[in-house]
């Protein structure tokens, strides 16, 4: 093990152990729990000691374990309780005085979990014992002697909400979207689509860049980004070895893939995971949008970053040749199976854009790709086994760690930290996007973005904190900012896979990278002042 | 025709009874010589008992029965008339008696005493008639004979041409064996210079053009005539010693990729160091691509070089073709056996890679002969040599002159030759080879060959075991005369 | 990635650098060594080639001084760590036996006579390498500037789509 995923596991365990350890004011037992689950999980993940998804993983067991009501901790952890002694005057009780809480209330065990707060008028107190007159109350209740305890104030969480989250809906729309890409290729629709999108720009270089970017970005916009790249890769290698070893338009070719998948992936919820945990985190508060709204959102910032992306390759990387013949193979595919899968994608498709007319949930339409391909055999066991499942646990690791955040209090306790009125709402998200911008270049942009949700909601959910800040801008900013972050090699899977073909330097990868994520960056920051709010709740 | 002795008797006493006759009974033993060819004989006899081989001596001197004299028949009787010498030998096979009388008694008593002709006249006659007989029978066989031994030698005449067939056949064979070999090793030796003679052009063209795709200005000239010069004086490098350079090229200059790193290896370390310090060194834009022209011009040198050594190379290989192939010259020449040894020895190039070489022929070898036959010969002991070392060995090809003599020694590391069979090697048709490997062509005639050409050069092919190193063939051939053998 | 080499055995010095000179294009992916004779080709394959990455193709002259070249290439073929290369006897004459015996024992690929035809042998080599490649790596981008474009992609689609992170 590299001497970094040492560090990972110590500051993991350290950021684990902390909270059990120091005493936060304000923060509630649980708390501080999730608090050190959240350490554990931003260590392992910066840091890499384990793969990310495992991370998820543990993230989800440890919550479970530690957080749900079945779990052994508040399974067996209770806060003492006492029934109330029936004074001399019918409605008047004998209670531990302990019992009575400053704002003259005690709190009643319920049956069912958690407890329920009960004014109480105090008579006096003799010794450890205090009369109260209450009418809620009868020797039935079960009264908490010390309302001090830890266990107190949180309604734990059944476990099965904790595992729910492998089929959050936003998981559920992102498996129709892989399915549906897995299905496309099996039957070349890639390749068919991206003979359409290029053939009709001839044989000049400049315009075949252009037409690299946005069929890889259309594609890239239903599929993943490194599937997208791996596709094209396939495409436009063989076609660069004609090339003279030193003509930049090489470069430019190559380049344009990963690029092009990374913008191409902000366009729709499943363009790219980061997007699908945003969008996670503002369906959970209430503040999600449907497909089509994101895609309305995100379009503007693909376009023209996609223009920018064009400019940038061909100022950096002049090609020498004039003609660049392109050999595309692959027809559409006739077979009636390939036919169900047009039908199937089609339909899915339509029902995702037109949401605002029929309002089906586009998570729900998402399950007709699921239901539907293997159910006409265009997809097989092969197919759903091959599914991205670390992927997927990877997100439900981010959906059920920012459940945790919001049901222990620890959102509104990070909230209290800052006086983020003071700060301004613009600032707020403008400092959001740079820090998911800063942390994507070097870290999962799936990770950034579960990392950074919870934050972007604690905000949120402290209502009128900021004047200016919506929740929608904030975490549609956080996504999008994060697909920016592709300046290094190790920063996208496509950027890997670029790197890999042998034909890129770093240098050429961190310049382009560099100038496309700030233009982006900037157009980002740009949509969150005007465009992007008109759309927030 | 015999004569009963009692009337034998009845002559005998009749003819001891009359001293006129001058007739002497005698006896003889078996054995005895009773007259000598040449002899001339002056009596006649008359045989009683026994028995009396005739023999006739050949021109040869040797003796040939020509038939017997029994008793009732004359000896000498051939010579009654004539007087001449006797022209058979007569020895007697057993013990007996004979009559005899003078000569000229004989014929005397013959024509006058009255009643001896009666006595002697059938006899005679009996005798003569035999005799003639005999002869018209001997007439008979002979005439026979002759037919027979006429078919006979016809026979043995068809055989010996057919015999004399076959062999020329095999001999032809053997030829073209050793000719498939021949153009075997000469397509390789050939190929090799024409791949790379191919492959350098071919890539003379391609670097000539990108080298003119763009402006030299003058300043320039002299580094790119330096690199060119370079590259046409460059000797290919071992393996080894390129790998070394360009491990060492490739820590000092990491982003040159290695087709690059493996001709600047070509390049003499010293060389590099003057065009390193005066271009590498300064990796401004202009330098860079000033190093790569001089690089570029360098591999043209190494191109243009490699032309060269593939043209002489396939020129060396023709040259020794022409003196190897030289089978039509009839009429004897004088040669120096060092220049076919060395056309034979670079044509079969090929089939000797495996092995060591060790040429040492110091003098010339003068002699008077057939430069085509004895290439012939000293393929075929090569073929041998190679075949007897199988993967691997060393071939030893030395010689040297003495007085009256030139000596050629070929000699092998392989099994050496049992010593039952050092004479049967040079027979037609002796092979160690297995018959039915088509891998190994020849038909074990070559030795053969290799002997009846050397001896018809009138010179001497043998071989003896080298103990602890395999055969050595040793061919010596009369000196060509004038040649005067090294003092010492 | 260990690098995967080419390995060019070939006596005449002349026709080593035109062998290699062909080959040049690959070298982008795929080191070459060459050797002069098998000795020195199997100290090469031992000493430079396993240590640092693994032997993808020999390209080896029948006639070589001492060991000869199909003899060399059974040799390969029996020691588990190079019998994967593929191996492609280059030469300017050889017996029906040697070829035959190459093609039993060695596994022999491909056989080409001198002089040879540099595209020829430029397509035996890639495809040689390409089927090479796509028996014993993963990671098959790399190669699709260099070898078979269509073999590597048909692979690369069946393969399970990755996925973001």
């Amino acid at each position: 093990m590299k001497p970094r995923q040492w560090i990972g596991i110590v500051l993991g365990l350290a950021g684990f152990a902390l909270p059990w350890f120091v005493q936060l004011p304000g923060l509630s037992f649980p708390g501080h729990v999730t608090l050190g689950i959240f350490l554990l999980a931003a260590a392992f993940w910066l840091l890499e000691p384990v793969p990310i998804y495992t991370t998820s993983l543990l993230v989800i067991f440890l919550e479970v374990l530690l957080l749900s009501a079945e779990g052994p901790l508040f399974q067996y952890a209770k806060p003492p309780v006492a029934t109330p002694r029936a004074a001399a005057a019918s409605g008047e009780f004998l209670l531990p005085a302990s019992a009575v809480r400053a704002d003259g209330t005690v709190l009643v065990s319920r049956p069912t979990g958690g407890a329920e707060k009960v004014t109480v008028e105090r008579l006096e107190s003799a010794g450890a014992l205090a009369r109260v007159r209450a009418a809620r109350l009868s020797t039935n209740s079960a009264v908490i002697t010390r309302p001090d305890h830890w266990t107190v104030g949180y309604t734990p969480t059944a476990y099965r909400n904790f595992f729910a989250a492998l089929a959050d809906p936003i998981i559920i729309l992102f498996l129709g979207g892989c399915l549906l890409a897995d299905a496309a290729v099996k039957y070349g629709l890639d390749r068919a689509l991206t003979r359409l999108f290029l053939r009709p720009l001839g044989s000049n270089p400049r315009l075949i860049v252009l037409g690299l970017l946005v069929a890889t970005g259309v594609l890239s916009a239903f599929m993943s980004n490194t599937a997208t790249t791996a596709m094209m890769m396939t495409v436009v290698l063989p076609l660069i070895a004609r090339l003279d070893a030193d003509d930049p338009l090489r470069v430019a070719v190559v380049l344009a893939i990963p690029v092009g998948a990374n913008l191409g992936g902000i366009a729709t919820p499943i363009g790219t995971p980061p997007n699908a945990i945003a969008l996670a985190a503002m369906t959970r508060v209430g503040a999600g949008v449907p497909f089509v709204t994101w895609v309305i959102m995100a379009l503007p910032v693909v376009v023209v970053t996609l223009l920018l992306s064009w400019v940038v390759l061909l100022k950096l990387f002049p090609p020498r040749t004039h003609a660049l013949r392109l050999e595309l193979h692959g027809a559409f595919d006739r077979s009636g199976r390939a036919l169900g899968l047009y039908a199937v994608f089609g339909l899915t498709a339509l029902l995702w854009f037109t949401e605002n007319q029929h309002g089906i949930s586009s998570n729900i339409v998402a399950f007709l790709p699921v239901v539907a391909l293997p159910l006409f055999g265009i997809v097989g066991k092969k197919e759903i086994h091959a599914l991205p499942w670390d992927v997927f646990w990877l997100m439900a690791g981010g959906i059920s760690l920012g459940t945790a955040i919001k049901t222990t209090g620890l959102a509104e306790w990070l909230v209290a930290q800052v006086n983020w009125g003071a700060l301004g709402g613009y600032t707020i998200m403008a400092g959001l996007a740079l820090l998911s911008f800063a942390l994507a270049n070097f870290l999962s942009h799936t990770v950034t973005v579960t990392l950074l949700a919870p934050l972007a909601v604690s905000v949120g959910a402290a209502a009128g904190a900021a004047a200016g800040f919506d929740l929608t801008t904030a975490l549609v900013a956080v996504a999008v900012a994060s697909s920016y972050g592709m300046t290094l090699p190790i920063s996208t899977p496509p950027n890997a896979m670029a790197m890999g073909s042998g034909v890129l330097q770093t240098r050429h990868l961190v310049r382009a990278g560099g100038l496309i994520g700030l233009g982006g960056l900037a157009v980002v920051l740009l949509l969150a002042k005007f465009y992007w709010p008109l759309f927030g709740r | 025709m015999s004569i009963p002795i009692r009337s034998l008797e009845r002559i005998r006493e009749a003819l001891a009874s009359m001293p006129e006759t001058e007739s002497t009974d005698r006896a003889f033993a078996a054995g005895a010589v009773l007259l000598h060819e040449g002899e001339r004989a002056d009596r006649i006899g008359l045989v009683i008992q026994g028995e009396i081989e005739l023999y006739k001596r050949d021109a040869e001197g040797r003796e040939h029965p020509v038939g017997s004299v029994r008793p009732g028949q004359f000896l000498g009787l051939l010579l009654l008339s004539s007087g001449e010498p006797s022209f058979l030998t007569a020895r007697a096979r057993t013990d007996g008696r004979l009559l005899e009388m003078p000569r000229p008694t004989f014929l005397r008593l013959l024509y006058n005493l009255p009643g001896f002709y009666q006595m002697v006249g059938p006899l005679l006659l009996g005798n003569l008639v035999s005799r003639y007989r005999r002869v018209v029978q001997l007439h008979l066989r002979v005439a026979e004979l002759s037919r027979a031994l006429a078919a006979e030698k016809a026979q043995l005449q068809a055989a010996l041409e057919q015999l004399e067939a076959t062999r020329n056949r095999l001999i032809q064979q053997e030829k073209m064996a050793t000719l498939g070999q021949l153009v075997a090793g000469l397509a390789h030796e050939i190929n090799n210079p024409v791949a790379s003679l191919a492959r350098a052009a071919d890539a003379l063209g391609p670097a000539l053009l990108g080298l003119l795709a763009r402006p030299v200005e003058a300043r320039e000239l002299e580094v790119l005539r330096e690199g060119l010069q370079q590259g046409l004086q460059h000797q290919p490098l071992q393996t080894e010693v390129q790998r070394e350079r360009m491990d060492q090229l490739a820590v000092r200059f990491p982003d040159l990729p290695r087709p690059v790193l493996r001709t600047l290896a070509q390049v003499e370390p010293a060389v590099l160091e003057t065009f390193a310090y005066y271009v590498v060194a300064h990796p401004t834009v202009e330098r860079k691509a000033l190093a790569r022209r001089w690089v570029e011009m360098f591999e043209i040198g190494t191109l243009v070089r490699s032309l060269r050594v593939a043209a002489e190379r396939i020129g060396g290989i023709v040259r020794s073709l022409k003196g190897y192939s030289r089978q039509d010259q009839a009429e004897l020449a004088e040669v120096d056996l060092r220049d076919g040894l060395r056309d034979t020895l670079v044509l079969f190039g090929y089939l000797l890679k495996r092995f060591q070489v060790v040429v040492d022929l110091p003098v010339p070898l003068r002699v008077r002969g057939r430069p085509g036959e004895l290439n012939q010969v000293w393929t075929n002991l090569l073929l041998n040599a190679c075949e007897a070392m199988g993967e691997r060995g060393t071939l030893t090809v030395s010689g040297g002159a003495e007085s009256d003599a030139v000596w050629v020694r070929v000699q092998d590391t392989g099994p050496g030759v049992p010593p039952t069979l050092l004479e049967r090697i040079f027979e037609s048709g002796f092979s160690t080879k297995k018959p039915d490997d088509p891998a190994q062509g020849g038909l074990g005639l070559g030795l053969a060959i290799a002997r009846s050409i050397v001896e018809q050069h009138g010179g001497r092919l043998t071989v003896q075991n080298v103990p602890g190193s395999g055969a050595a063939f040793t061919v010596r051939l009369p000196a060509a005369a004038g040649t005067t053998p090294p003092s010492g | 990635m260990s690098p995967i080499y080419i390995l060019c055995v070939e006596d005449e010095p002349e026709v080593l650098a035109a062998v290699v000179r062909d080959l040049a294009p690959f070298e982008v992916r795929f080191p070459i060594e060459s050797a002069a004779t098998a000795a020195e080709a199997r100290r090469v394959v031992h000493e430079v080639i396993l240590p640092r990455g693994q032997l993808g193709v020999v390209v080896c002259d029948h006639l070589l001084p001492g060991e000869d070249g199909v003899s060399f290439l059974v040799a390969l073929q029996r020691d588990p760590r190079t019998a994967p290369a593929r191996k492609i006897l280059l030469t300017a004459q050889a017996g029906l036996a040697a070829t035959v015996q190459a093609l039993n024992q060695a596994q022999l690929k491909h056989y080409l006579a001198k002089p040879w035809d540099p595209e020829e042998l430029r397509a035996v080599v890639r495809r040689q390498l390409t089927d090479f490649v796509l028996e014993r790596e993963t990671d098959l981008f790399p190669y699709l500037t260099v070898l078979e474009a269509d073999r590597l992609t048909e692979k690369i689609r069946q393969q399970p789509l990755p996925a973001d992170r």
